[in-house]
């Protein structure tokens, strides 16, 4: 990686606020790196490395998700609404 | 990016299809003696949606179901909400609690931190060129708003099979494949992203497999 690469900001981190550098996630192959800039979206380092992958198996996942039910908020369109 | 930029060259699940037909058997009640008072609805929809598993299409066989617009779905409330105006694929997913209030719905504080799929029997297809527009006429309020859209949509209960010979599988090791496969492919409009598909798979595997309270063992 180019250390003087210019990374693009997502927000642009604002002249005058507290915050002078952020942590950008970048998306590299299996990887998430984290890679802190500076104000001007310029390389300062790695801060970190994550794994992408999903280590709880599809199944055991399936389980842990509910449902919500909104049926009464979105109503099937009635006869009238149809033009 | 809900589809894939290029086509893999196979018929996948969640692919946008044309070209097959679907049969729908209309009784009045279950057939017990004479076979009499049914009728079969026979339509050549524009548009389908395959969705046999990837590694299941092959032996001229096909599970496909309509893609319909929002419009014909009877659900343009979506609509309503900003959010899914923007980006209807959002009802795609499961979100947690303090997500779908961000969305706008009203989710009680005891729903805890579990991730939550909302109408789990459909799942939403982005907006793209290759798709015909339509028009929505909305009534809010007093104000009629009127747009023209392209989000569709299919219905898990809508499912159909057809059969069609030229859907085989490489590992049948038909002579002919190469000829079939530019059949089948000569009826593909558009494929999912390998994220998107991942969500169609996750969200159908999730409609199937909801166990009913009558069957939970505690």
């Amino acid at each position: 990686m180019d250390q003087s690469e210019v990374f693009e900001l997502d927000e642009p981190i604002r002249t005058g606020s507290k915050k002078e550098e952020a942590i950008i996630v970048y998306p590299f192959d299996k990887y998430k790196i984290e890679v802190k800039v500076d104000i001007n979206g310029k390389f300062l380092g790695i801060t970190g490395v994550r794994i992408k992958t999903d280590f709880i198996p599809f199944m055991q996942r399936l389980s842990q998700t509910g449902y919500l039910d909104l049926s009464k908020v979105y109503l099937e369109d009635s006869e009238e609404d149809i033009e | 990016m809900f589809y894939a930029e290029t086509s893999s060259g196979r018929l996948r699940l969640g692919d946008i299809v044309t070209g097959y037909v679907t049969a729908i058997p209309k009784q009045q009640e279950p057939i017990t003696s004479s076979f009499v008072n049914y009728n079969i609805d026979v339509a050549l929809p524009l548009h389908l949606v395959v969705l046999t598993p990837c590694c299941s299409i092959g032996e001229k066989t096909l599970s496909v179901v309509p893609l319909e617009s929002i419009i014909e779905a009877k659900r343009k409330t979506f609509f309503k909400n900003i959010n899914y105006k923007n980006d209807m694929t959002l009802l795609n997913l499961p979100h947690l609690p303090k997500d779908w209030r961000e969305l706008g719905e009203n989710v009680s504080f005891d729903a805890g931190d579990m991730p939550l799929y909302t109408y789990d029997h459909l799942f939403f297809y982005a907006e793209d060129a290759r798709l015909p527009k339509y028009t929505v006429k909305l009534k809010s309020d007093d104000a009629k708003i009127e747009f023209e859209a392209r989000y569709y949509l299919i219905d898990f209960r809508n499912i159909c099979k057809v059969k069609c010979d030229c859907i085989a599988s490489e590992d049948e090791g038909k002579p002919n494949f190469e000829n079939l496969l530019t059949k089948m492919l000569s009826s593909k409009i558009l494929e999912l992203s390998i994220d998107a598909r991942s969500d169609l798979r996750k969200k159908i595997a999730f409609y199937f497999s909801r166990v009913p309270k009558e069957d939970q063992i505690e």
